[in-house]
Parts: C-alpha cells; sequence; structure tokens
C-alpha cells in the first residue's frame, strides 16, 4: 500500500483537530499532519507559489466559518495540484442530504471526494486510501 | 068494320106497348101503355110517322119495320135506345102484318116489350161467371137438414177435383190441411147455423194432386121454409197468401234494410265522431255543415260554436292572420274541384299552435259540380309528441335552472344584454332580474379585467365554447365575485347567437384555498424549521459525542499522565460546549413553541433606547453615531423580550463587525408594508457577500468573518423571535460597505 505523503486536517474546532491528529499519529497511516482552522487559511497554503509540497490527502470539516467546506472545494479544484487529492469530508451529520451533496461533488470534480463520518477511530482512519 | 073497331080498341087498352101502323107507316092507333112507355102526347100522334115516335135510337127496328112493310113474315127481336134520362133501355119486338078479312096487308102490327130488367136479369150469371173467374171464385151450397153438399164448377176447379165429383161434408173436411181448421170450421158452420152468423175463415187445403193451397170460404144461412141451407163462396187466396207472405217477407226484408241503413248511419256517425282526424263538411260557401267530436274536442268547443260559421272564422284558425288567409285562398281552389293539401297551424284548445295535416277534398254530384267538401286534419303527432316531451324538458330545465346553486346566465352574444338568469346569479352579483335585465355582459365586468373577458368572449364565438376559467364578476355593491367560468355559444331558431355561462361563485373556494394557501405555508415553514431544527440538533449533538468518543478513545491509547490530564480537560471543555449547544437549542424550542410569550404594545424609540442603554459600554469605546429616524409615537404589538433581543443582537453585531477603517454607524428607519411595519436597521460594517453566505446568514452555527468570539448563533434566534412574532427578517448587504436588516414586524399580530 502506498504510503499518505501528508494529510491536511481543516477544522474549526480544536478539540477535532487536537483528537485526529493524535490518532494519525497513532495508526502512523502518514508521518506528516498539516493542520488549518478553517478552508480559507487552508487554501492559502495551497495557492501559495513557495510551497510545493502539498498533502495527497485532505479531511475537511464542512461547518467553518469564512469558507465552508463547500466552498473551499469549490475554490480547490480550480488548483492543479487538486488532481492529486483525495478529499474526505469530515461530518458528524448523518443528514442524507450531506451524503446525497458529497456524491454529487465527488461526480462533479475529477479528484475523489468521499466521506468519514464523525467520531474518526483508529480503524476508519487506517481504511482511508488514497483513490 | 065492327071487327076492326073493336080490333082498334082491344089495341087501345092493351097493357103492353102495341103500335098499328099503316102501309104508309102512319100510326093508325097505339096503346094506352104506348104512349105512357114512351111519354108522348096521345092526341098529337095519329097521322104521325113511325119514325117520329119510335126512339131515336131504336135503328134495327125501324129497319125491320121498313123491310116487313107489306110482307107476310114476324119478325122478332131486340134493340135499346136511350131514355131521355140517358138511361139504356132494352126492347123485345115483334111485328106482325095487318091483314083483313079479304087477306089484304093493309098495315103493320108492332108489338114492344120492355126487356131492360130482363136483360139485367140476363147478365148476372155472365158477370157472376166471370166474376168466379176472375176472383177463382166458386160457390158451395150446404142443406144442413139432408147433409147435402154442392160445389159448383169453379169450387171443383179450386179443390182441383173432376167435374163429376160428388162432395160430402166428411170428404170436403179431409182436404183441410190443418186440424184446427177443420175443428174452426165445424164451429163456424155450427154458429152460422144456430146463430146466422156469417161463415168467413181462411184454410189451407191440399188438392187431390198433392198442392197446398189457402182458401177463403164465406157462408150465409138462408131460411127456405121451416129449412135452413147455407150458400157460400170459395174464394182461391193462394196467390193473394203468397203474395201477402211475400209482402210479409219483403217488409221484413224493408225493416231489416232499414236497420242496416240505419245501423250503417249509426256506424257512419261513429266512425265520424270517433276517428282520431279532425273531420268535417263544409258546403260551397265554406260554412260548417257538419263537423265531428275530435275537431270540437282539440278546441275545445260545442257544435253550435262551429256549425253554420265560415270555416276560417271559427276558433281553430285563430292562430294567425296568415293561416285564415291560406285557409281562404285553399278553399277558393277547392271549391273549383281541386284537392288541397298542406301542413296547417291550428290553436288547440290551450291556445296553442298544433300542427295538422289538413285537406279539403270537393265531393262531386253526378254532374261533376261540387257538392260540399270534407275539411279533414290529422294533428301531427310527432309534433305533438315532440312540443310534449319539449314542455317537460323545458320544466325540468327551467326548474335545473332555478334550483341550481350554479350562477346560469343567458346572454346575448352580440349585444352582451342579459336575456335569462336564476337565483344563484342574481344572490352572488345581488342585482335583480329588472336591473340585470337593462344591463350588458361587461357592466358586470372589472374594467382591470375587460381585456380578458372580451379575449374569452372571442373563444366563445370562434370555438363554441370556453372554459371553465376564473374570471371576476363586479358586484352591486362594487365588491369582486371570483367565478370559475364556463361560456357555450347557442343559436336559437331564429338565428340569434346567444350565450349560455355557467358561472360558479368561487369566492368562498377562493377564500378557503387562500386559507388553505396559508395553512400549507405556514405548516410546511414549520416542517421546515422542525426538519431543520432536527438536524441542527442532531449535527451539533453528535459533534460534541463525537469529540467525546475521540478524546475518550486517545485517553486509552495515550500513556503519558500529562498527556491524559490534556485530554481530561478537553473533554471537560467539550462538555461545557456542549451544554451550551443544548441551551441555544432549548432557547429556540421555547422561541418556535411560543412558551412564555406575552404579547405587549411596545414604544418602539423606548425599545431602541432602552437596547442602547445596554451596550452604552461597547458604543463608546467604538465611538458609534447613531442615526434614529424613529418617530416617537411610533408603537408596535410584539413580545417585549423578543424585540429587546432582536435590537441588541443587531446593534451589537453592527458593532462588532465594524469595518476597520471607520467607525460604525448605525442608521435606523422604518416603513409601513402591506400590514408590516418594517423597522430597517442598517450600518456601515464589513457587510457580507450575500452571494455567497447569504442562504445561511440566518442559519444556526453559521459565522462569517473568522472572529474567535463569533458562536453562529445570534441571527439564528433572532430570525426565530421575530417568526415567533409572523414577522420577518431580510438583509441586504455588500462585503466592505454594510449591512442592512429589514425586521418586518406584523400590524396584525
Amino acid at each position: 500500500m502506498k504510503t499518505i505523503n501528508a494529510i491536511c486536517l481543516i477544522d474549526d474546532d480544536p478539540i477535532t483537530i487536537f483528537s485526529i491528529k493524535k490518532l494519525i499519529e497513532v495508526t502512523q497511516i502518514t508521518k506528516k499532519t498539516m493542520t488549518f482552522n478553517n478552508g480559507q487559511e487552508a487554501l492559502e497554503y495551497y495557492k501559495n507559489d513557495e510551497e510545493s509540497f502539498f498533502p495527497e490527502l485532505i479531511l475537511l470539516d464542512l461547518n467553518m466559518p469564512i469558507i465552508d467546506g463547500w466552498e473551499f472545494i469549490d475554490a480547490f479544484s480550480e488548483l492543479s495540484v487538486s488532481k492529486k487529492t483525495t478529499i474526505y469530508i469530515l461530518t458528524s451529520s448523518i443528514n442524507p442530504a450531506d451524503i446525497d451533496k458529497a456524491k454529487e461533488y465527488d461526480k462533479k470534480y475529477p479528484f475523489s471526494i468521499k466521506h468519514l463520518i464523525k467520531p474518526v477511530t483508529k480503524e476508519k482512519l487506517n481504511s482511508l486510501s488514497l483513490s | 068494320m065492327t071487327s076492326t073497331t073493336t080490333s082498334l080498341q082491344f089495341i087501345e087498352h092493351c097493357p103492353v106497348p102495341v103500335a098499328l101502323f099503316d102501309n104508309n107507316l102512319c100510326l093508325l092507333i097505339a096503346s094506352n101503355n104506348w104512349f105512357n112507355h114512351f111519354k108522348q102526347d096521345k092526341e098529337n100522334s095519329n097521322g104521325k110517322l113511325y119514325a117520329q115516335l119510335l126512339p131515336k135510337h131504336a135503328t134495327s127496328l125501324k129497319n125491320i119495320i121498313e123491310k116487313n112493310l107489306g110482307t107476310l113474315e114476324i119478325k122478332k127481336g131486340q134493340d135499346y135506345f136511350y131514355n131521355d134520362n140517358e138511361e139504356i133501355q132494352w126492347l123485345k119486338y115483334e111485328t106482325q102484318p095487318w091483314i083483313d078479312e079479304n087477306g089484304i096487308v093493309n098495315g103493320i102490327l108492332l108489338y114492344l116489350e120492355d126487356i131492360t130488367k130482363l136483360k139485367e136479369y140476363e147478365k148476372i150469371p155472365v158477370f157472376l161467371e166471370e166474376t168466379n173467374r176472375v176472383t177463382q171464385t166458386g160457390t158451395w151450397f150446404f142443406d144442413i137438414d139432408n147433409e147435402t153438399l154442392e160445389w159448383s164448377a169453379d169450387t171443383k176447379k179450386i179443390y182441383e177435383v173432376p167435374n163429376d165429383f160428388v162432395p160430402d161434408p166428411t170428404s170436403a173436411l179431409k182436404l183441410l190441411k190443418e186440424e184446427m181448421h177443420v175443428k174452426k170450421l165445424v164451429k163456424n158452420i155450427n154458429n152460422a147455423v144456430s146463430k146466422g152468423n156469417p161463415i168467413d175463415q181462411e184454410v189451407q187445403i191440399i188438392t187431390p194432386n198433392n198442392k197446398e193451397k189457402w182458401i177463403r170460404i164465406t157462408g150465409k144461412t138462408v131460411k127456405e121454409g121451416d129449412r135452413s141451407v147455407i150458400y157460400g163462396i170459395c174464394q182461391d187466396i193462394n196467390d193473394k197468401k203468397t203474395t201477402e207472405s211475400r209482402l210479409t217477407i219483403s217488409e221484413r226484408d224493408r225493416k231489416n234494410s232499414k236497420r242496416a241503413l240505419d245501423k250503417n248511419k249509426q256506424l257512419f256517425t261513429s266512425i265520424f265522431n270517433s276517428t282520431f282526424q279532425f273531420t268535417g263538411f263544409l258546403n260551397i260557401k265554406g260554412k260548417v255543415i257538419d263537423i265531428n267530436e275530435p275537431a270540437l274536442n282539440i278546441g275545445g268547443l260545442k257544435v253550435e260554436d262551429v256549425i253554420n260559421k265560415y270555416f276560417w272564422d271559427t276558433f281553430w284558425w285563430q292562430d294567425s292572420e296568415k293561416e285564415q288567409k291560406k285557409l281562404k285562398n285553399n278553399f277558393k281552389k277547392a271549391v273549383k274541384g281541386e284537392f288541397i293539401r298542406y301542413e296547417a297551424k291550428i290553436l288547440d284548445k290551450n291556445k296553442e299552435t298544433i300542427y295538422i295535416d289538413f285537406s279539403l277534398k270537393p265531393v262531386l254530384d253526378n254532374k261533376n259540380r261540387v257538392n260540399f267538401l270534407i275539411a279533414e286534419g290529422r294533428v301531427i303527432q310527432e309534433m305533438v309528441e315532440a312540443r310534449k316531451k319539449l314542455k317537460e324538458s323545458e320544466k325540468l330545465h327551467r326548474t335545473l335552472l332555478e334550483l341550481s346553486p350554479t350562477g346560469l346566465v343567458l346572454n346575448d352574444a352580440m349585444s352582451g344584454e342579459f336575456l335569462d338568469m336564476n337565483e344563484s346569479f342574481k344572490a352572488a352579483i345581488g342585482y335583480s332580474d329588472r336591473e340585470l335585465l337593462k344591463m350588458n355582459h361587461l357592466d358586470t365586468v372589472p374594467p382591470e379585467d375587460k381585456k380578458k373577458e372580451l379575449r374569452a368572449l372571442k373563444e366563445v364565438l370562434d370555438n363554441g365554447r370556453y372554459g371553465p376559467y376564473e374570471g371576476r364578476y363586479v358586484s352591486k355593491n362594487n365588491e369582486l365575485v371570483p367565478a370559475l367560468i364556463t361560456r357555450v355559444l347557442i343559436t336559437n331558431s331564429a338565428g340569434r347567437k346567444l350565450i349560455w355561462s355557467v358561472i360558479q361563485d368561487i369566492s368562498h373556494i377562493k377564500e378557503k384555498e387562500e386559507e388553505l394557501m396559508e395553512v400549507i405555508n405556514v405548516a410546511s415553514e414549520q416542517n421546515n424549521r422542525l426538519l431543520n431544527f432536527a438536524h441542527i440538533v442532531s449535527h451539533n449533538l453528535r459533534s460534541h459525542a463525537s469529540n467525546f468518543s475521540m478524546l475518550i478513545e486517545l485517553l486509552g491509547i495515550e500513556d503519558d499522565i500529562f498527556k491524559k490530564v490534556e485530554i481530561i480537560e478537553m473533554l471537560n471543555s467539550a462538555s461545557k460546549k456542549m451544554l451550551e449547544t443544548i441551551a441555544n437549542l432549548n432557547e429556540i424550542i421555547a422561541i418556535n413553541t411560543n412558551l412564555n410569550i406575552k404579547t405587549q404594545v411596545a414604544n418602539l424609540n423606548d425599545e431602541i433606547n432602552e437596547a442602547f442603554t445596554n451596550i452604552s459600554e461597547l458604543m463608546k469605546n467604538n465611538f458609534v453615531e447613531v442615526e434614529n429616524n424613529i418617530p416617537d409615537d411610533l408603537n408596535i404589538k410584539v413580545v417585549k423580550a423578543y424585540l429587546e433581543s432582536i435590537l441588541l443582537n443587531i446593534f451589537t453585531n453592527a458593532i462588532k463587525y465594524k469595518a476597520p477603517n471607520r467607525y460604525p454607524k448605525i442608521k435606523i428607519d422604518y416603513e409601513k408594508i402591506k400590514g408590516y411595519l418594517v423597522l430597517t436597521i442598517e450600518d456601515n460594517g464589513l457587510g457580507v457577500d450575500l452571494k455567497k453566505h447569504g442562504h445561511k446568514l440566518f442559519g444556526m452555527y453559521k459565522t462569517f468573518h473568522g472572529n474567535r468570539d463569533a458562536r453562529g448563533i445570534g441571527l439564528f434566534i433572532t430570525k426565530n423571535q421575530i417568526e415567533a412574532m409572523k414577522g420577518k427578517i431580510e438583509a441586504e448587504s455588500e462585503p466592505g460597505k454594510g449591512t442592512k436588516f429589514k425586521i418586518y414586524f406584523n400590524e396584525n399580530y
């Protein structure tokens, strides 16, 4: 199995970030985790010309101020790097509408968009895969 | 000469008419009887010529005398003459020569005898015989004591027995056919003998030739000395009887035929009267001479109403002058011998026009002249039926029209005038029929709908019908009556185009519809809110729950005690956040379920000022400028706590999300829009990109500016509060310029 170069974690909730980051460390599915408090910050990183390193997998919260998860995806799709990225939408929602929307976005964009229902566990992290 | 004188004297006194003429045929002497007989004057007679003394018609006697004068022959004969009374008198005469002693013929002696009576007697048997022959009568004679019966030859002929037949009472009675006749005849004879009653009886006999015939036997008793005999007549009356019976038969026939004739007449009358047809006889002047009952029944008339009146003047033909004229003209043709037949319109007893197949038939006499006319009419039953059905259906339609809860209206298609309408329509529109009948369809259409209505009418004229469509009428009270309308074009028998409109008053339906839509809106809004809320609850609680779950998992993994403490602190924090979330959710539930709600009239400015007072510190620190254009007397009906919360939240937001390069300014205005008092609060702050965030501006836990203390709950609560007061909130905003909130307070709340 190909190792994931890095995971980008975007969530406005510090507890969630703390917990998931910790769990990633425990599972060792990647060596590097990058965290952002909202989509805006993450985009700024990806758009930075000076950066040449981009995580192949993004764990994305939906409900965030300034730019929410969906808006992030819309903006992210315009970046060339997106093609090499797999996005997992982190959600506590079991609202079928949210899951349908995730599938819709997966079809809409060339990169893979999947969903990961909270709470995140070691098992769930181990099963993550790149497309 | 003595002997001569004696002889002459003898002549004079001879009791019979005797006359003596000389050879010159001059009278010498005549008996007194002669003069008496011929009523001649004795004194002037001597010496007269015989011709003067004989009756003038006794020509044969005169000839005899002339021939025998001077001869010795004796001539006898008979002659007759008419006396002065023009009665015939018969004479028997004898002439003798008068010879003297010398044997010289000196003259002629004439004896006359009046045999007129004798002559009568002589005739009797002849007459009798003749009578018997003609009347087929015979005689009979019955000597009672000797029981001798004699039949004359004629009687024997009648009995068809030979001439030498000798009848006796027994054999005579045997010839009678009926025992009854025998008894009666015997009785009659006994009565004739004992009481002298005449016999007159008709009996039937059977002759030896086996022929049956009727005879009449009459008889009369005559006393001859001390004995009685019966002289009787027997008459063959078979012919008479036969004639009689024939007469009887013919009488019977006559009676029969009379009866038959009567019957025929009766039959004719009954047919004449019982026919379904209108039948009457007219004379050549056109007057009714007979009419049948059905005809009278049609018009509800009596015979005397029409008899001897001109046909065209009778009740039936009063339908129109045109019909009368037509009849007159046709009658003129018919009376000239033409057979006329046409469909006529006559009046029935209800003064309704009915159609009859009518004919006038001239009846000719043997000289081909019109004698009288037969007027005949057959009521065209189909028409009667059709009319009856039409009437029934008309009645039904009228009833349906009147009783229909749906408005039904008839207008002229071209002029639009009202022609007919039912109660429902009048009730809906508020006009009486009298008013409507003077109005035009477009008078009842609201001016703003006229174009639409004219299009609808054009559709009706083009396609025959239009609808159902929703239209409106203006009532007498100038109210709009919404209606579901269907219009149908019809053309009546006169070719006039009419429009029937079916107008269903849907104002109630419309009201209900609106009510229903409102209910549905409220319900679906509530439903949406509930669903939304359920998701919010689920989402937010699950977020916290998953945090707990993850932290607890980490707690199990982590060995480092310090790190464990860190995790436990985080658990503590998560727990606090969850409590906070639950509190927020409770608040929302409270607002939505209208708990603790209390409506009050609040002075808007008081409330605004109160809010500013509450945040005066914040305002002071941020140098906030306020422009309040609300008049002091503006009051609204609200839940005061909500109004406070709303104002506070919006004002706070205006300050919190101020633009970095300018002092905050809050401008407050109001306007009234359709039952709402709209409060507008405008700031010059950061603004929000509504294209991006509009849909979630009033959402729960939505924040937009990355402020650390933003909780994403304020506007969500504001929205819930304003909606709980049946109002609404809208926002206009441009990033970098500011935000304007429009808060709609429902004035009817």
